[in-house]
């Protein structure tokens, strides 16, 4: 490839133009007006303006893109993840302009992006999905009769809309038929339907996610699992790699399942199939993520493979030269993700300036970074910082080097999740590895931020009395505000607020 | 050298004397020797009876953020009345709502003398791909509303003044 062009930013852009450079391929940056002066950018060999701030004028602009790989004349666009990454008339647009999409063809693309056609090649592959009736409709009979096929705890569900709307959760025969009469009244109310059907439940389960990579030539492998269990709000704050719960046995299932689907789906490059699995050891295809993946340097690191290297080999027309049998997990690795969110105030987002940065560092931790000090945090995009991926030879190691990173990790200026995530890493429930889709609703939500220790506060009050008694103090820069009583002030004699 | 600071509501009084390598920090009557040189980049190296601790300092609304040994505080400036004051989104009883974080208007739920109660929304902004209510913090009538649907927002200026009912609530 002659030159890549890569149609992302923050984070993921720096760390897929770090893959290019490491392989001599140049790189280009796209950015909208709030980027210009983003690492992305700075660490670009070439950068084209794309649009302003909002995503829909910029990174989501088609055109602007494809104007911005032929006015450098990149041969090759890698879409990172999220915007345009699977969006398939995207794809299909560069295979018209003859620019190679760093990713699967247009038509798998479209394939797993819609549900319903997906779990229909899964099941017709003999890949499991989650047991339900296909087709809603038929009366309270024939959700009966599934019920009972299925076992129960069991789902009743509104087949006219989402959200959770008039589900009921039904644990035994006898409670179902009083269930299917208020899940129809609900949904008759909310979406003007009453149709209902039954799907089974499954309580407490795990995500976990295996990666895949395929060549254009017919070769598909697995790269292992991640446990992607801890999430909030449906998001995914921490994963590791290997899952507590997998046997070599699962392991080997699953992997062979992930495989199945992959090639059902006619896929190339790199993607993950989703799975949820149960407390039984019954695990069930969700969907597939045709794209790279936030949390792809947990496999980077625990099989010695660089993804985006393969992603680039790949869409050059090269056979995967990774044999199944040749894949190996070693140690454990662990990643946290870090958000600019305030989780003293209701997790807001917290853009501003970071006015002080110290990024953890030394053996088997990685930081894919997009922040810098001085950087100023825009508002208009999701708020991932960085990624915090540590790798030690077993996962209480590598809990334990987690801890010593995030408490090495210093940003002041904007709010983060640096500890919130350390509790997190701290917590009993996790030591234990009891990682389900639950876990910060059970051990985190009445969580009250822990009151620091007085030894750490008496050190925080002697940096902050000789910081101010400091001509660094007097002269740091920092949010200045017009009326800050620190200009008004002559004397030093007392930290009070002038009226 | 005095200063006052609250942390996390309580008030703390800190006093310094002397120079590194001996200097004196006074907290609470608890005293102790430090030794301390500022490093470039706005880091502090303390080494507090032995300990060697770095730390990081900067402004922020209403005081300092200090991150030293792993740990991350706020301190407020002032007492702790004050402190109240100025972390609280809104100015508090003064019925002054301003935006808790820079970001876009999204929609503006109230007008100008809409009666409206602690705890209710008034206006909904945009920041970083999510909306976010901005909530009453006094009961009241809506004397102002400054902004409407489109408008940037920072933290400083009022986007809905309210006009307290009754008596205004004590801190």
């Amino acid at each position: 490839m002659k030159k890549i062009l890569i149609a992302n930013r923050g984070e993921i852009a720096v760390r897929i133009a770090r893959g290019c450079r490491d392989m001599g391929i140049p790189v280009a940056a796209v950015y909208s007006d709030v980027d210009r002066a983003s690492l992305h950018v700075l660490e670009a060999d070439e950068a084209v303006r794309i649009g302003p701030a909002p995503a829909l004028e910029s990174y989501l602009n088609v055109d602007a893109v494809i104007g911005a790989a032929r006015t450098v004349g990149a041969d090759a666009i890698h879409p990172g993840y999220g915007f345009l990454a699977e969006n398939w008339q995207f794809a299909k647009r560069c295979e018209d302009e003859r620019i190679k999409f760093i990713g699967p063809p247009s038509a798998a693309l479209r394939l797993v992006g819609d549900k319903i056609r997906s779990r229909e090649t899964m099941l017709a592959e003999g890949v499991p999905i989650i047991p339900g009736m296909l087709q809603a409709g038929g009366g309270d009979d024939a959700c009966i009769a599934k019920a009972g096929e299925m076992g129960y705890p069991v789902l009743v569900k509104a087949s006219a809309g989402g959200g959770g709307k008039g589900m009921q959760i039904v644990r035994s025969k006898g409670e179902l038929p009083n269930a299917l009469a208020t899940a129809r009244r609900v949904a008759k109310s909310a979406f003007g339907d009453d149709t209902v059907y039954v799907e089974k439940l499954i309580e407490r389960p795990r995500h976990v996610e295996f990666q895949v990579l395929a060549d254009e030539h017919g070769n598909v492998v697995h790269l292992f699992e991640r446990e992607c269990s801890i999430q909030r709000r449906h998001q995914k704050i921490v994963e590791e790699s290997p899952s507590t719960a997998l046997t070599p046995e699962l392991r080997a299932r699953m992997g062979e399942t992930a495989v199945r689907a992959a090639r059902a789906a006619g896929y190339a490059n790199a993607g993950t199939v989703e799975f949820l699995l149960d407390e039984d050891g019954s695990f069930y295809f969700l969907e597939v993520n045709a794209r790279i993946q936030v949390e792809h340097p947990v496999t980077e690191l625990v099989t010695g493979v660089d993804l985006v290297r393969e992603q680039i080999l790949v869409a050059s027309g090269r056979k995967l030269d990774l044999k199944q049998a040749d894949l190996v997990q070693r140690g454990h690795a662990i990643e946290c993700r870090i958000y600019a969110e305030d989780p003293a105030n209701g997790f807001l987002p917290s853009p501003g300036r970071i006015v002080s940065l110290r990024e953890p560092a030394g053996p088997g931790v990685r930081h894919d970074s997009g922040i810098y000090e001085g950087w100023e945090v825009p508002v208009h995009y999701a708020p991932i910082l960085s990624k915090l991926i540590v790798h030690a030879a077993d996962r209480e190691a590598a809990r334990h080097r987690m801890l010593r990173a995030l408490s090495e990790f210093a940003v002041l200026g904007i709010a983060t999740t640096i500890e919130y995530l350390r509790e997190i890493v701290a917590s009993e429930a996790f030591a234990a590895g009891r990682t389900q889709t639950d876990f910060i609703e059970k051990h985190m939500a009445d969580r009250r931020p822990a009151a620091p220790d007085e030894s750490a506060v008496h050190e925080a009050l002697v940096a902050a009395a000789l910081f101010l008694s400091s001509k660094t103090g007097r002269e740091a820069p920092g949010r200045r505000r017009e009326s800050s009583p620190w200009d008004a002030l002559g004397s030093w004699s007392i930290g009070r607020r002038s009226s | 050298m005095e200063f006052e600071f609250s942390v996390a509501g309580k008030k703390r009084t800190v006093t310094l004397e002397g120079k590194p390598p001996d200097a004196r920090v006074v907290i609470d009557g608890r005293e102790y020797r430090v030794d301390w040189a500022n490093v470039p980049g706005g880091i502090i190296s303390m080494i507090v009876e032995g300990r060697s601790r770095t730390a990081r300092v900067a402004r922020r609304e209403g005081g300092l953020a200090v991150w030293v040994g792993g740990h991350r505080l706020d301190l407020d400036l002032g007492s702790a009345d004050d402190a109240v004051e100025s972390v609280r989104a809104g100015g508090g009883g003064s019925g002054i709502i301003k935006a808790p974080m820079p970001g876009t208007v999204v929609k503006v739920l109230v007008q100008e003398g809409s009666s409206v109660s602690v705890g209710q929304s008034l206006v909904i902004v945009e920041a970083m791909k999510m909306e976010n209510d901005v909530r009453a913090s006094v009961a009241g009538v809506v004397r102002k509303v400054n902004v409407s649907a489109g408008d940037s927002v920072g933290t400083t200026e009022p986007m809905v003044e309210i006009e307290p009912a009754g008596d205004k609530p004590t801190c």
